[in-house]
């Protein structure tokens, strides 16, 4: 699943994601996405950080509350480090800075999916 | 922090931003012209065909603008892959710009540099409407000889 306002972002990592998954879903907000993992439950979330309605620091403990075995990605251009150690600290796997390359999305997503199948 | 420290965060933002466009497109360089900071003349709009605005509080307050014309944004979007090239993307796409520098800005200015979600205009802006710093920087650029600038209005708390 891939949560971010921007739809030109979530076209980017849907392109890289189709090619390792078999069904991608998009959510334009936390609010939206939080509907979304209580039906979908998906393997792997990318999520942004700065959204309107509900943002990604409160969507990540709150999924974490739904989905506690459920694998996130940050996706944010949040450079500092304390955002990286808060979205993990609240239960994200992985930080991955904007602006990225296909190269660098791949990696962090293979990443996540060691985590994943280690756990 | 000093004006000309913070032009120099958002020069530091921008190169690293086409740069990772020229990673992807295999491009041996950014294609960046970045020209000389000035100040905003206030008595007139400002701004191209797209703006993406970012409202900064925190430890600093004011405002980022990015501007571009549209031949650049959809330049950008051809590099991105995506076909639908209407005022729809380019919109999304000078937000998500204005998003990445602002936030990129937080590797030097910190977790107290707090930025909103873009919000994004059409066409020039009145710099009247906003409570623009006394100083106001925009850095004008190019992108493959495509238009844009980043306009800088922010001052520490």
């Amino acid at each position: 699943m891939i949560v971010d306002d921007s739809l030109i972002i979530r076209n980017k990592i849907s392109r890289s994601l189709l090619v390792k998954f078999s069904k991608v879903s998009r959510a334009e907000n936390g609010e939206q996405a939080l509907k979304m993992v209580r039906a979908e439950k998906p393997d792997v979330v990318t999520m942004d950080l700065t959204m309107p309605k509900v943002g990604g620091v409160e969507a990540i403990k709150k999924m974490m509350e739904i989905e506690p075995t459920i694998h996130i990605l940050v996706v944010s251009a949040l450079a500092d480090k304390a955002t990286a150690i808060k979205a993990l600290t609240y239960g994200a796997n992985g930080f991955l800075c904007k602006p990225f390359t296909d190269v660098e999305l791949n990696e962090a997503i293979e990443q996540i999916l060691k985590i994943k199948l280690s756990s | 922090m000093n004006e000309r420290a913070h032009i120099d965060v958002f020069i530091d933002g921008l190169s690293r931003y086409f740069n990772y466009l020229a990673t992807e497109l295999e491009e041996p360089n950014s294609s960046l012209e970045i020209g000389a900071p000035y100040l905003l003349s206030t008595s007139q709009p400002m701004g191209l065909d797209f703006t993406g605005m970012i409202s900064v509080s925190g430890n600093n307050l004011g405002y980022i603008f990015v501007s571009a014309n549209s031949a650049l944004l959809k330049r950008i979007l051809l590099s991105y892959g995506e076909v639908d090239l209407s005022d729809m993307p380019k919109k999304d796409l000078i937000g998500e710009i204005a998003n990445t520098l602002a936030g990129n800005a937080r590797r030097r200015l910190g977790a107290d540099f707090h930025i909103s979600t873009p919000r994004v205009f059409d066409g020039g802006l009145e710099p009247s409407k906003y409570q623009l710093t006394s100083r106001c920087y925009v850095l004008p650029f190019r992108w493959k000889s495509s238009k844009a600038e980043l306009i800088i209005s922010i001052r520490e708390r």
